[in-house]
């Protein structure tokens, strides 16, 4: 348990903490919305705002996540505006935030910041200052599912009802992208925004076969998602390995565990 | 006589994508209150977009539709909608119970919600599963029940909000026929100030006991029995020139129906072609 008195460790595990409550309660949101293609594609979006940090010497988390609410609000009108086209475009601007990040790297004059910690993460480096401001992210969250639960609990068990009731169903909507949006943004820290989207994922559909109703599946996607990131942590630390691959190397296990024991169950 | 409870006058629409090709034309339409009225007609024939202009969900080009007397975005707490394709998300972390009570949300925003508003809520929720035949089921998921099960609680959730009118699209898709045959009798025994209004594609419905039908393809046409022929519906559903074997079956509709005609229901009869 060395490794607990570690400053770059307590941080890690801060982060992981803080990442998680992000994660299970918007990945609850986007799973069951069938939102996992929308949240890939403004996870590699997000590259476009690192580039423009990188371009025009901006601090690189703020002016990631303005970027990424803005792909996100994009997405997520054309989305709803284009509904048989959507896989499409968001591929489109998936391919082409990613394209408009790096041209603006290689444009950047002595630019010599590794890549691959925004491709897989970099949380032994999370920064006191980065902590404080992932708190912030999870208060938004937190707070705005609160408010908005009965809107986000009908709007994701059926949309079209909750529109016909008179909610206004495509607000939700933007809340709710804009909420994924500000999570990606911090997981990117945790396990880079290749990854991210295990993370958004794997957690709720562990949570989805037991949970009694939207805010407990909300906890317990949480709850792994901790497990996954910590224990993920330590497999790093052991052998030396990535942190950010390590930790969905740990999720991927749990999920074809899970997967396989539903299997064998069925058969 | 009162006021319609639907009140559509010159009716046109086209989709955005498509602004040429009118979905719906020229389409007059009255519901008086109490009604319980089969729409009909062929796939792509507009009854979904007349649902979701009704809804106030779609808006038209040209024409008027009044709900109540009123636009209909501002009369939608009187509605109970059961959309098509509802009940399709079987792994939904919620009871019974929970998804009924859905219905009763009609603010995104929680603090309108006090202890004793969902303690009435839940005490409505379990009345509407008594209603739909599901006593004792409110702790069940929803992953738990038949398709006919789960369409009657889509159903309950429509009537914790008492609406004054229920529009149901497609409610029997998945059915067999007996399940169908049970579900429009379950429909014919609500409250009698409730109208409701079915909208399908299936034929074999007109055989429950509906007050009258409306066919629609494009425009709107309302029969209440008698001129409701085999020509006809073989001309709607497009049988009339191949062997299909539907077309047997449509020559037994009009001994099927079994009408309750409402006298004060009006619609101007299509031009003949």
């Amino acid at each position: 348990m060395d490794i607990l008195t570690l400053p770059f460790m307590q941080n890690a595990i801060a982060a992981s903490l803080l990442a998680s409550v992000a994660c299970g309660i918007v990945g609850t949101l986007v799973v069951l919305n069938r939102l996992v293609f929308l949240a890939g594609g403004v996870a590699h979006a997000a590259y476009g705002g690192v580039g423009l940090a990188f371009f025009f010497g901006l601090p690189v988390l703020p002016c990631t996540l303005g970027f990424t609410l803005g792909s996100s609000v994009v997405m997520s009108t054309i989305a709803r505006t284009y509904k048989e086209k959507a896989d499409t475009v968001i591929g489109v601007l998936w391919a082409a935030g990613m394209a408009f990040g790096i041209i603006l790297i290689d444009l950047t004059p002595g630019y010599n910041v590794d890549l691959m910690s925004f491709l897989f993460g970099s949380i032994l480096t999370v920064s006191a200052h980065d902590l404080w401001l992932m708190l912030a992210l999870d208060i938004f969250i937190v707070v705005a599912t609160i408010l908005f639960y009965p809107g986000l609990l009908s709007i994701t068990f059926d949309a079209e009802y909750a529109e016909s009731r008179g909610l206004p169903a495509a607000l939700l909507h933007i809340l709710l992208v804009c909420m994924a949006a500000v999570s990606i943004v911090m997981v990117i820290r945790v396990v880079g925004l290749i990854l991210v989207i295990a993370l958004l994922t794997i957690p709720p559909f562990i949570a989805e076969r037991k949970a009694r109703n939207l805010a407990s599946m909300m906890g317990v996607a949480i709850l792994w998602s901790t497990l996954f990131c910590v224990a993920g942590l330590m497999v790093a630390y052991w052998f030396n390995l990535t942190s950010g691959a390590s930790i969905i190397a740990v999720a991927a296990i749990c999920f074809f565990t899970v997967v396989g024991i539903e299997q064998l169950r069925k058969n | 006589m009162n006021q319609p409870v639907i009140d559509i006058t010159d009716l046109r629409f086209a989709y955005p994508e498509a602004p040429r090709f009118t979905v719906l034309e020229n389409l007059n339409f009255t519901v008086p209150q109490g009604a319980y009225i089969a729409i009909l007609g062929p796939n792509g024939g507009g009854k979904t977009t007349l649902l979701k202009c009704i809804l106030g969900l779609l808006t038209p080009q040209a024409g008027h539709i009044a709900v109540f007397g009123r636009k209909p975005s501002e009369s939608v707490r009187y509605i109970g909608y059961v959309p098509q394709y509802a009940t399709t998300k079987d792994l939904f972390p919620a009871n019974l119970l929970d998804v009924v009570m859905m219905g009763a949300i009609s603010s995104p925003l929680l603090f309108p919600f006090s202890k004793q508003q969902r303690q009435r809520n839940e005490q409505k929720a379990v009345e509407a599963l008594e209603m739909v035949g599901l006593a004792g089921k409110e702790k069940e998921r929803l992953c738990n029940l038949s398709g006919g099960q789960r369409q009657r609680v889509i159903v309950a959730r429509a009537l914790m909000s008492d609406p004054k009118l229920l529009l149901l699209d497609e409610p029997t898709a998945n059915f067999d026929p007996s399940g169908k045959f049970c579900f429009y009798e379950f429909l014919a025994k609500l409250p009698d100030d409730i109208t409701t209004i079915v909208v399908s594609h299936d034929i074999s419905i007109a055989a429950s006991p509906f007050t009258g039908i409306a066919v629609v393809n494009r425009n709107l046409s309302y029969h209440e029995g008698n001129d409701l022929t085999p020509e006809f519906l073989a001309h709607l559903y497009g049988t009339h020139e191949s062997t299909c074997p539907m077309g047997a079956f449509i020559d037994n509709v009009p001994q099927m129906l079994s009408f309750k005609p409402f006298s004060d229901i009006t619609v101007p009869k299509p031009p003949k072609e």
